[in-house]
């Protein structure tokens, strides 16, 4: 039976976060846009909302439900600021990491902290040399006595300016190639990993930079699951992360449509509000459209998920095609504001290029369209 | 009871000016219902205040003067005004909506087991069934309430300030009579009365803004603004150049898309010419009052009340009659 | 341990409402409802109260059964068991009548220590609802009331009033209805939303409260409403003409009658 309704805890839940990052997120969005800073006093409200804690049992302090109504809070928390979304769609994985893979005592001593919003946990796989191709990894965690020595570095990573801890991964054998790699808890302040921030050109707050590890001795309790199996880990919870990714854009982009629609009623052009043009009706029909498939296309791979059914290919989908129509439909949002749009005061510019990153940011297009065609094709048909 | 064994307008309220105005209304009702007008007073200095009212156009005057009355209590005055309700039987109730009218009306009413409309903003009376039809703004003002009466006494609430007080008529004929009834006393207890404090800049939040624009010739001239809003209880807001280029006000006082959008009941633009930019910041304003010397000014088509005029001088003069009408300072 | 009653009422969320174009009717048909506003402080304030003092607070709400989401928002939030009074009879009930409703349900629930209620409702906006219920059950009432505090069994209330700021007191059971300023009302979290599912959620009807049917609804009400014309969502564009004096004095009449100063 197709029933394709949101239960009513979960409209509920919906209100109640919008109102929150209406009210509180909202108005601020574009001024914290353009500093690298991290929102932390707005980290720190999301939190008390219990928003860094949606997946993790209650035991833990977390509110216990399910991967749909993370895509929720995500998507409303986007609406008002892309920015802010990230972090919860990065605590949900962390949490999701350790309850499959953390060992109990990892689980108590983790997952209190991070529904409490104390630990933000960043991902640390891309290197200088690698990104796409990342079992090609350079970072070596070597054994020595009873723990781990890291040395590499790390490149492009979110939350340097922010997190308290990451789960970074590393080759345990460095001759092996994916199944060579292990993944580590390793904290912002380990002696010998030093940082540096990169300025970009959006997504600002998120603070991407590089982690430089030099002689990082961390203990032999920082492995995270078994050595050899960190890549793995990495693809079984991306797979998600890709579709709150997608809602993320979405969110982002609904925002922007809803400007233009605004707008476009508002706006007056020979003699008439611009809206009444089909030049400029039939451009936001279009991005409507393709953003209520997107729509029903990630909450499905959530709903998969919550299932415990597959969900890798319809995660890939999600990944590509999402952030891409976002990106689009602010194109024409900004594009319906005449030369409006184009001003930094206004926030239509910033909305797309915050987009922009996540057609990068955890596996590009082509590599999503790789895993998708391994999913239908069979991996026979796979390159190399 | 049946409703033709009610007859007679009565008002009142307890803010005498408020009771000035009620008086107007009531004699228009009353002279069209054929009937007599009465109205109450009540508290320290009633007795002065009757004659007045007299003067005013009462043709009866109901004076009560207990000691728990001196100041107004919501219990008492229930007792006093329903009591007296109850053995007269006025068709027509009305009583001035100031919070504290507001908060005796409901109260009476539903003594009396009739019905009671807040805020009415137009009153008639439907021919043949001598019924008050009020007409109240209603969802958060986006539209107006039409309502009747089934039973008597009609009680309705009418805002200060909307109708205008009658001539004086000196030597105009009335009675005083005096109300002696059993009174209460109150089970609230006033421990002290204080001025309000002023709140902080919040502009998106205010019910009130006065906004000024490049319409402004010198920075001083903010202060011109300033006094409106603050006997307006109102946030001063400007355009975008005000706020940005001349820097005469901060940033948190700038409308308009690219900064704050604002959702007061309403909006008072001075010297802005209401592009478009500025504009989407006012969207949702319930009114807009633009004051603009420029009759072809832009911002004329995006509000709902214009003054073609220099404000300079329009300003002033809102200021003289906003005094004069509702503070009823002269 | 103060055992509190809150008032609370569904209306449709203003920032949606659409005119027909063709009859200039308000179209509340298929609009967001929710929570009158003020009435989330109200909800707010027991729960601060609850919080501080101990006690429990009850919701009751005259409304349409449909409103059920609204009261698992309310005990979202904290309020410990909700009471529906619905009825088709109810329909078209003005404040003398809903005070009645409320009433019976009110005296049917038991004794209590204070009622609270929003200040005025979004939609009506008349504020007349809780003066009505006080005289009813014959209850001292503090409106307006910005900010409250309780010292044994007794409230202290400060009352924002047009000219100022009235400090009262009165014993319990009293009647309170707050304004927006009082607090800000809380967002509740996932948890309390699951939670909220096992609360107690009391429906009654009329003959529940021992109500004859045509003492209530349209029947029962002393006041009918007879239309509701929405205004022009344009703006209306109006010249104020005449000498600056004329201007300025017909400006504040107009936004007098607007209600908006
Ligand atoms: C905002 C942002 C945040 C990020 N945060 C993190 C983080 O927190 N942690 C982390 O580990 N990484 C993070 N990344 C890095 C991101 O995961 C990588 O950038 C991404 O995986 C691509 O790797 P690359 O940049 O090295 O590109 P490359 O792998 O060098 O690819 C360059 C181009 O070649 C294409 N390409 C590569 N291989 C193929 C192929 N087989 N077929 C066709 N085309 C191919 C790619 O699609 C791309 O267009 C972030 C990136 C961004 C932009
Ligand atoms: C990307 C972008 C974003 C923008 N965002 C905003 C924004 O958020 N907010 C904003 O306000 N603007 C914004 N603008 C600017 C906007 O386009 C206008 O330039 C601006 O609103 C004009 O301000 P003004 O009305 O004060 O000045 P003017 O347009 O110069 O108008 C002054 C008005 O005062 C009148 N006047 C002069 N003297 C008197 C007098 N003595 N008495 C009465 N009337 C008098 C004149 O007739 C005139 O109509 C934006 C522009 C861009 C490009
Ligand atoms: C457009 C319109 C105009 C109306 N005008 C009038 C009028 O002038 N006179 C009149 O007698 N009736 C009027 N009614 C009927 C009115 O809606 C009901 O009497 C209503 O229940 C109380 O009036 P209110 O909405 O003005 O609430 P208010 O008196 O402003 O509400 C104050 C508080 O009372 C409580 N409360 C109100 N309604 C309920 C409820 N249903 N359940 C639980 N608690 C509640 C809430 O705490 C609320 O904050 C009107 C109805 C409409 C739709």
């Amino acid at each position: 039976m197709l029933n394709l309704s949101f239960s009513e805890d979960q409209e509920l839940f919906r209100q109640m976060v919008r109102e929150f990052a209406q009210t509180e997120l909202a108005p601020g969005y574009l001024e914290r846009a353009k500093r690298e800073e991290a929102p932390r006093e707005e980290f720190r409200k999301m939190a008390e909302l219990g928003l860094t804690g949606i997946n993790i049992p209650e035991e833990y302090g977390g509110q216990g439900a399910d991967y749909v109504t993370i895509g929720i809070a995500i998507e409303e928390i986007a609406r008002a600021d892309i920015n802010c979304s990230y972090p919860i769609a990065v605590g949900g994985l962390g949490g999701g990491a350790f309850l499959k893979h953390g060992t109990p005592e990892q689980r108590e001593t983790w997952l209190p902290k991070i529904t409490r919003g104390e630990t933000l946990l960043g991902l640390a796989l891309t290197e200088p040399g690698c990104g796409s191709d990342a079992a090609a990894m350079k970072t070596t965690a070597l054994r020595e006595g009873d723990g781990y020595v890291l040395n590499g570095e790390k490149s492009s990573i979110s939350f340097v300016n922010c997190a308290t801890d990451f789960f970074l991964f590393a080759k345990t054998d460095p001759k092996a190639g994916a199944r060579g790699v292990s993944c580590f808890l390793v904290p912002m302040d380990a002696p010998g990993l030093t940082t540096s921030i990169f300025h970009d050109m959006g997504c600002k707050p998120i603070g991407r930079g590089a982690l430089a590890l030099k002689e990082v001795h961390i203990p032999a309790s920082s492995l995270m699951g078994q050595e050899g199996r960190g890549f793995h880990l990495v693809m079984e919870e991306f797979d998600y992360t890709k579709v709150l990714i997608g809602l993320m854009c979405l969110g982002t982009a609904q925002a922007a449509l809803e400007d233009a629609i605004a707008y476009a009623k508002e706006r007056k052009a020979f003699g008439k509000p611009i809206a009444r043009f089909e030049g400029v009706s039939f451009l936001i029909a279009e991005h409507a459209t393709r953003m209520e498939a997107a729509r029903l296309l990630c909450y499905q791979a959530l709903w998969l998920r919550d299932q415990g059914k597959p969900h890798t290919k319809e995660a890939s989908m999600c990944k590509w095609w999402v952030p891409k129509i976002s990106a689009e439909a602010i194109h024409d949002a900004l594009l319906i504001h005449g030369h409006l749009g184009y001003s930094d005061e206004y926030p239509l510019e910033q909305r797309w290029r915050d987009v922009l990153a996540f057609q990068i940011a955890d596996g590009t297009a082509q590599i999503q369209k790789i895993i998708i065609s391994r999913e239908i094709l069979g991996r026979e048909y796979l390159p190399y | 009871m049946k409703n033709e064994e009610y007859r007679n307008v009565w008002v009142f309220s307890e803010v005498k000016e408020v009771a000035l105005e009620l008086l107007s209304l009531g004699r228009q009702l009353a002279d069209s219902l054929g009937v007599e007008l009465g109205a109450l007073a009540l508290g320290n200095g009633a007795e002065a205040q009757a004659s007045e009212y007299i003067a005013y156009g009462a043709d009866r005057v109901y004076v009560g003067q207990h000691p728990a009355l001196s100041r107004f209590s919501v219990e008492p005055y229930t007792d006093l005004i329903a009591g007296l309700a109850g053995q007269h039987r006025p068709e027509v109730l009305l009583i001035g909506a100031t919070k504290r009218g507001k908060e005796l009306a409901p109260r009476v009413a539903t003594r009396l087991g009739t019905g009671c409309a807040a805020d009415c903003i137009s009153l008639t009376i439907e021919g043949e069934s001598r019924a008050l039809q009020v007409e109240r703004v209603v969802y958060s003002g986006n539209a107006l309430a039409m309502l009747t009466y089934r039973n008597r006494p009609q009680v309705a609430t009418i805002p200060p300030g909307i109708f205008q007080r009658r001539e004086r008529e000196e030597n105009r004929p009335g009675e005083i009579i005096l109300a002696e009834l059993p009174i209460r006393e109150p089970r609230t207890r006033v421990r002290e009365v204080r001025e309000k404090e002023k709140g902080s800049v919040n502009i998106e939040a205010a019910e009130v803004v006065v906004s000024c624009g490049r319409g402004l010739n010198h920075p001083e001239d903010i202060q011109l603004i300033r006094e409106l809003a603050e006997l307006l209880g109102a946030e001063v807001g400007c355009s975008r150049p005000i706020a940005a280029d001349l820097q005469w006000l901060s940033e948190d006082h700038w409308v308009g898309l690219s900064r704050h959008k604002v959702r007061p009941k309403l909006y008072i633009a001075c010297g802005i010419s209401g592009q478009i930019q500025h504009i989407a910041g006012i969207r949702d304003a319930r009114i807009v009052l633009a004051i603009n010397q420029d009759d072809a000014a832009p911002i004329f088509q995006s509000a709902d009340y214009g003054i073609v005029g220099d404000l300079y001088q329009v300003i002033p003069a809102l200021k003289e009659a906003y005094q004069r009408i509702v503070k009823r300072e002269s | 341990m103060p055992e509190m009653i809150v008032c609370f009422k569904e209306v449709v969320d203003e920032r949606e409402l659409k005119v027909n174009p063709k009859t200039q009717e308000l179209m509340t048909e298929g609009i967001t409802r929710k929570i009158s506003d003020f009435d989330l402080n109200a909800i707010e304030e027991a729960i601060r109260i609850k919080e501080m003092h101990g006690g429990r607070a009850t919701g009751v709400i005259v409304g349409l059964p449909e409103c059920k989401p609204s009261i698992k928002k309310a005990l979202s939030m904290g309020l410990d068991r909700a009471c529906l009074l619905s009825d088709p009879a109810f329909a078209g009930s003005d404040t003398l009548t809903v005070a009645a409703i409320l009433a019976a349900a009110i005296r049917k629930l038991g004794p209590f220590d204070m009622i609270l209620c929003g200040e005025a409702s979004t939609d009506g906006f008349s504020a007349q609802l809780g003066p009505s219920l006080a005289e009813r059950l014959d209850l001292p009432q503090i409106t307006a009331a910005s900010q409250v505090t309780i010292e044994g069994n007794q409230v202290v209330a400060e009352r924002s009033l047009d000219d100022g700021i009235e400090v009262v007191e009165a014993s319990f059971p009293v009647l309170l209805s707050v304004t927006k300023e009082i607090n800000k009302p809380r967002l509740a979290t996932l948890k309390q939303i699951l939670a909220a599912s096992k609360k107690e959620v009391l429906e009654w009807k009329a003959a529940d409260l021992g109500l004859s049917t045509d003492a209530v609804g349209l029947q029962g009400s002393p006041i009918v409403l007879k239309r509701v014309a929405a205004f022009r969502m344009e703006r209306k564009n109006i010249r104020l003409e005449g000498t600056l004096a004329e201007a300025a004095e017909r400006a504040i009449r107009e936004l007098l009658r607007e209600g908006v100063l």
